[in-house]
């Protein structure tokens, strides 16, 4: 059995500290690497839990491949964004600020989730790695970044800023969801769930490359 | 699922990508001519919403035998709806205070459109009541947005303006949509293929609409 309490507190001791000897943007992106791998410890019971509730309540022939592809990924959008939301409407940052926010917490999220599956599949995997490094990693980083250069559009428009959020919401969930539904099928449709966050990555590079975030 | 569905979801999906490319590219067009993007993106935004909605359940069907009742397929719509709720708020932001005067009068008779969709919205959950929870999910948006696309539409038609076009593709969408829901409730579904087209040709109107106002 993996603890994943203790993996977390294993890589966010030192990060909390070098986040306390550093300033600027620097401890602002050690931050919410931080928050980030918080999240997805939460987000873990929180699913656990949900799918324990659900099945119980009801929904008993609801399986675990199918609690993995409805659940989970609402779950831990939601939990994921929480951090930047709370960010954005407290704070009121720049938009550089609240991309590198964004892929921070979707960078730890992802970091402490492939750590927890990589230890779970024996470590000595090298193609279970790779797989999970450039499957589920860049899905949780396409979806930050979504999500992050979605907020930067329009945090500033006042009242448009709240329905923006919760659409780009929405949007990251079901990316997340189709990739869930993918991998958890067999043959072709896992290896296009594989391939997908990969195309998405490029398609979002690509899109995002010389960006200005600059609106009239 | 038989092969005609399948052909009709991909119809859809054909006609949905084909608009979220459009409205990305149009976005970066835009963003190079430091015109304003932002409505392009929130296009794009909706249209992304709606491919993936259609991916996931597509996928669903195929993968797992059955589309499940409450899904983030249909958060996805949601998103979606959010976004061209965003995009109506942002086209009543760039109003001028004489302009924002004038449309005041027109609030009351837009309280129509967010009857009929609560009336559609009762005849749903009359005749099939076991997914009150799916109604209630798409009424809420689906509310709000036909109300502000009745108030701009008709307070836009008093300008002369050309964004009235956009604003009444916005509710011809809305009213397929009831209309197939409906039909999906009583059991006729074999209506996406002429979704689709109006989909098509709603895209086509929009944009060209769109561009020349941003060409204006």
């Amino acid at each position: 059995m993996i603890y994943l309490e203790n993996i977390f507190i294993g890589l966010a001791v030192p990060l909390i500290i070098a986040a306390c000897l550093l300033k600027g943007e620097t401890r602002r992106f050690l931050v919410f690497f931080t928050l980030g791998l918080l999240t997805c410890l939460l987000s873990a019971h929180i699913n656990s839990f949900i799918a324990a509730a659900v099945s119980n309540n009801g929904y008993a022939s609801l399986t675990m491949r199918q609690a993995m592809a409805q659940i989970t990924p609402i779950c831990e959008e939601i939990m994921k964004a929480l951090p930047v939301f709370f960010f954005v409407a407290a704070r009121r940052p720049g938009r550089d600020s609240i991309v590198t926010a964004s892929l921070a917490a979707g960078l730890g999220f992802a970091i402490l989730e492939n750590c927890f599956y990589i230890m779970g599949a024996g470590s000595s995997d090298f193609l279970f790695a790779l797989t999970r490094g450039f499957s589920a990693g860049l899905t949780h980083t396409v979806c930050a970044a979504i999500l992050g250069y979605g907020l930067a559009l329009t945090h500033w428009r006042g009242r448009l800023a709240a329905p923006c959020a919760f659409a780009l919401l929405c949007m990251t969930s079901t990316f997340h969801a189709i990739y869930n539904l993918l991998v958890a099928a067999d043959g072709a449709w896992r290896t296009a769930g594989y391939i997908m966050p990969v195309i998405t990555a490029a398609a979002v590079i690509i899109g995002m490359a010389n960006t200005k975030l600059k609106f009239k | 699922m038989n092969t005609l569905e399948i052909i009709d979801w991909i119809s859809y999906i054909m006609g949905a990508a084909l608009a979220a490319a459009w409205g990305s590219l149009s976005f970066r067009r835009a963003r190079k001519r430091k015109g304003d993007a932002l409505f392009f993106y929130l296009l794009a935004g909706f249209y992304a919403c709606i491919l993936m909605c259609d991916i996931y359940y597509l996928l669903t069907w195929i993968v797992e035998d059955y589309p499940f009742v409450l899904s983030p397929g249909d958060l996805s719509w949601v998103g979606g709806l959010s976004f061209l709720i965003t995009a109506a708020l942002a086209l009543a932001d760039k109003w001028t205070p004489g302009q924002r005067e004038a449309a005041k009068k027109y609030r009351l008779p837009a309280l129509a459109a967010p009857a009929v969709c609560i009336a559609f919205n009762i005849a749903y959950i009359t005749i099939y009541p076991e997914i009150i929870v799916n109604y209630l999910l798409y009424a809420v948006p689906t509310v709000i947005l036909s109300y502000f696309a009745l108030w701009l539409f008709l307070a836009e038609h008093s300008a002369q303006s050309n964004m009235q076009i956009y604003h009444l593709m916005v509710l011809v969408w809305l009213a397929v949509q009831l209309f197939y829901d409906l039909f999906s409730t009583l059991g006729w579904n074999y209506s996406f293929l002429f979704c689709s087209l109006l989909l098509t040709l709603a895209t086509t109107t929009i944009y060209f609409t769109v561009r020349k106002e941003a060409d204006a």
